[in-house]
């Protein structure tokens, strides 16, 4: 059984090396290796918690990321390297996390607005959509996300705050890189066309 | 920021506008998670105790997403509660507005008791058939079953698809591509599967399983051989899948049936691009012309008939292609061993009732409800006990959470399936009684079938344990015809849009496997 701290908040107790990296760290904490388990929570929390919080009020985000360290500390001698970066690893625990958390009536609103708002009939490439999403600003942008479906939602901010490839959002999500892509570029035309209806709020 | 993340070589400035968007934690937030962890690790060095395991939610007689396309709605509501428009139905069962579901069950056992006019054991010459149709969770292609069986508990199961678009006899070119399967995953794994099916080269054979229900050619029979390309202006269908599994939605593609045509379809979209138009499907497919831009719209359809629409898929020039011909249906018959359960159940599943009661043993079951009770539950508990330790290997398997959601389900199975006297019959309903009181079930009044058919409901209240408790209510629900109490249908419904809707005819008795009832 994996010990984590006691107390909370503690600052590291060890010295690591700068080259420790993230696959090494979760195989420490696997072992059970408390500063390990530290460490990597450290370096996941902001993202981790940026994935919830876009989902789930604030108590419900907190308690989604806690139970994805500690689900991920609990299973964290499966983790591959090979099949994806431990930050995406994470981002997938979480991403169920998020979904255990939603409820029945809020799913079905979120298939039917899925369904509503893919037959209003987006016809923006996905290179135009990238170009909308990267100049709005920061305001206009977390209005529009809210406007999209959980889902949609979903997606983006765990690809965003992952910074996930193809491969590993398709991990993340349970599908194909290639499939992970086209929903990911549909949900970004879906942010754009949100964006397009607002007034003008570009960065310069 | 996250320092042991390697930043990738391509640039993504919408990812980074969106990461720029949203707010990291601050301090407070992040000692409450830390102070969570804790507690969290505190109670689970508290829980956890050596040899426990926690009991696999694998999936409680859900229908198993099966080989091939399934094709796949969202937001399907195929049961539609509501009020009888035309003011109370006069042949309903004698049932009070707040009925109990206990006193609910013990009306409709008298009912359909007394309806079992003409019953006789199953005889040598006879086949018990009965026909039970399976709309899979999201699922708009029903998927039939019928089964004959005999007193040895052989016979015949015959599997059916019935088309909702394309009318018999039109030919029209589909992707060529390899069968695939779904294996049952545990929950929270990624489930082991290629959501990408493998194109077959040109020339190669036409593959065996393209002739069953579960083929990725859809609802055609094969036309000639594999080829590069169809001719130009020949109707093309492309299709995608929307697959859900347990609380996991997974998409590979959209749901579409979309017929464009070829030259279209290899010409106007890039590798690797979104297709970018579509036109609404009619009954017998509509072709686009050449070079028309498409629309991102998606196609669906569900039982409320609204207007289709389509989704493109992501097309792969590298894809080969078949010409098929479209047909009713498309059927695999399987000769029936005793304790088979129905290609539609979760495949590894032994939950059978013929398992646990051989069918000639049917006859003779205890017409007492409290002798048939025990009976039953013993049955089950072993059927269930030997499922857990299935599940426990490894191995797929269907686990009810208790002894008693284990015997609702053997008696449900007895009443669509087995060869029943009226008077076990109506023991069977004492017993769902008297577990519908143990349970907490509820009525529900006034649901319809999607055909309108009117039912009364009862919701059987599906226990969660605590590690898959997502605080949602999962039921089991039987539907019951208003008249004359015959089990019509039931639903598994886990909260979410997941759900399986099996509605069964009434059993019949044939005297050979080639027949049924409407014959």
């Amino acid at each position: 059984m994996t010990h984590l701290m006691t107390t909370r908040f503690d600052p590291p107790v060890l010295q690591w090396r700068d080259d420790h990296d993230d696959a090494a760290l979760v195989r420490l904490a696997a072992a059970g290796d408390v500063p390990a388990q530290e460490r990597l929570w450290r370096s996941h929390v902001a993202t981790v918690h940026r994935v919830c919080a876009s989902q789930l009020g604030a108590h419900d985000a907190e308690d989604a990321t806690a139970e994805t360290f500690l689900a991920a500390f609990r299973t964290a001698g499966s983790f591959d390297p090979g099949r994806g970066s431990v930050q995406a690893w994470l981002l997938g625990i979480a991403v169920n996390q998020v979904r255990r958390r939603w409820r029945a009536d809020r799913r079905v609103a979120a298939i039917l607005d899925r369904v509503h708002t893919r037959g209003r009939g987006s016809s923006v490439t996905h290179d135009h959509a990238d170009a909308v999403i990267s100049r709005v600003d920061s305001g206009a942008l977390r209005v529009a996300l809210e406007q999209l479906t959980e889902r949609d939602r979903l997606l983006l901010v765990t690809q965003a705050s992952g910074d996930l490839t193809p491969e590993e959002l398709g991990r993340v999500l349970g599908t194909s890189a290639g499939t992970a892509k086209v929903r990911l570029h549909r949900a970004r035309a879906r942010l754009a066309t949100v964006l397009e209806s607002f007034p003008a709020h570009t960065n310069g | 920021m996250n320092q042991s993340h390697t930043p990738h070589s391509s640039p993504d400035p919408a990812a980074d506008a969106i990461r720029a968007a949203l707010p990291d934690p601050d301090v407070a937030t992040t000692e409450r998670i830390a102070a969570r962890i804790a507690d969290g690790a505190i109670r689970d060095a508290r829980v956890s105790a050596p040899g426990r395991t926690a009991r696999r939610r694998v999936g409680i007689l859900r229908p198993a997403l099966i080989a091939g396309v399934a094709a796949l709605a969202t937001g399907v509501a195929l049961l539609a509660p509501g009020a009888d428009p035309s003011g109370t139905n006069p042949n309903r069962m004698a049932l009070g507005p707040d009925v109990a579901a206990a006193e609910a069950l013990q009306v409709a056992g008298t009912t359909v008791a007394d309806g079992g006019d003409g019953w006789h054991p199953l005889r040598a010459g006879e086949f018990h058939y009965t026909r039970s149709s399976d709309e899979l969770v999201f699922g708009r292609q029903r998927v039939i079953t019928e089964q004959w069986i005999d007193l040895d508990g052989t016979g015949r199961t015959r599997i059916s698809r019935e088309p909702l678009f394309r009318a018999a006899g039109t030919r029209y070119f589909v992707p060529a591509q390899t069968c695939q399967s779904f294996e049952r995953v545990k929950p929270g794994a990624v489930p082991d599967m290629d959501p990408t099916p493998t194109t077959l080269p040109a020339g190669s054979a036409i593959p065996a399983c393209w002739s069953s229900p579960y083929a990725p050619i859809g609802l055609g029979h094969p036309v000639g051989s594999i080829i590069e390309a169809p001719p130009a202006g020949a109707p093309v269908e492309v299709d995608a899948l929307f697959v859900a599994f347990g609380d996991t939605e997974l998409e590979y593609g959209g749901l579409v049936r979309e017929a464009r045509t070829a030259a279209e379809a290899r010409s106007t979209i890039p590798p690797g691009a979104t297709l970018a138009g579509a036109a609404p499907l009619g009954p017998a497919g509509v072709t686009k012309p050449a070079g028309e831009p498409l629309t991102d719209e998606q196609v669906e359809t569900d039982e409320r008939g609204e207007t289709p629409k389509v989704q493109p898929l992501l097309f792969d020039p590298a894809t080969t292609w078949i010409e098929v011909e479209s047909a009713p249906t498309i059927s695999a018959d399987v000769a029936r061993k005793p304790g088979d359960t129905p290609a539609m159940m979760l495949p590894g599943s032994d939950f059978h009732w013929d398992r646990a009661i051989p069918l000639a043993d049917v006859a003779n079951l205890p017409e007492d409800a409290k002798e048939l009770g025990a009976l039953l539950r013993r049955q089950a508990m072993d059927m269930n006990a030997a499922e857990v330790a299935k599940a426990k290997a490894g191995k797929a398997a269907a686990v009810f959470n208790s002894d008693r959601e284990a015997t609702v389900a053997l008696a449900v199975q007895l009443l669509t399936e087995a060869p029943m006297s009226p008077a076990a019959r109506r023991a069977t309903f004492t017993l769902l009684s008297d577990l519908a009181e143990a349970s907490g079930a509820t009525v529900d009044r006034d649901v319809r079938l999607a055909d309108g058919t009117p039912t009364l409901a009862i919701a059987f209240p599906i226990a969660q344990p605590a590690q898959y408790d997502d605080g949602t209510d999962h039921r089991y629900l039987l539907y019951f015809d208003e008249r004359t109490a015959n089990l019509l249908g039931t639903r598994f419904d886990y909260g979410t849009t997941d759900t399986s809707i099996s509605r069964w005819t009434p059993p019949a008795r044939v005297t050979s496997t080639e027949q049924t009832p409407r014959d």
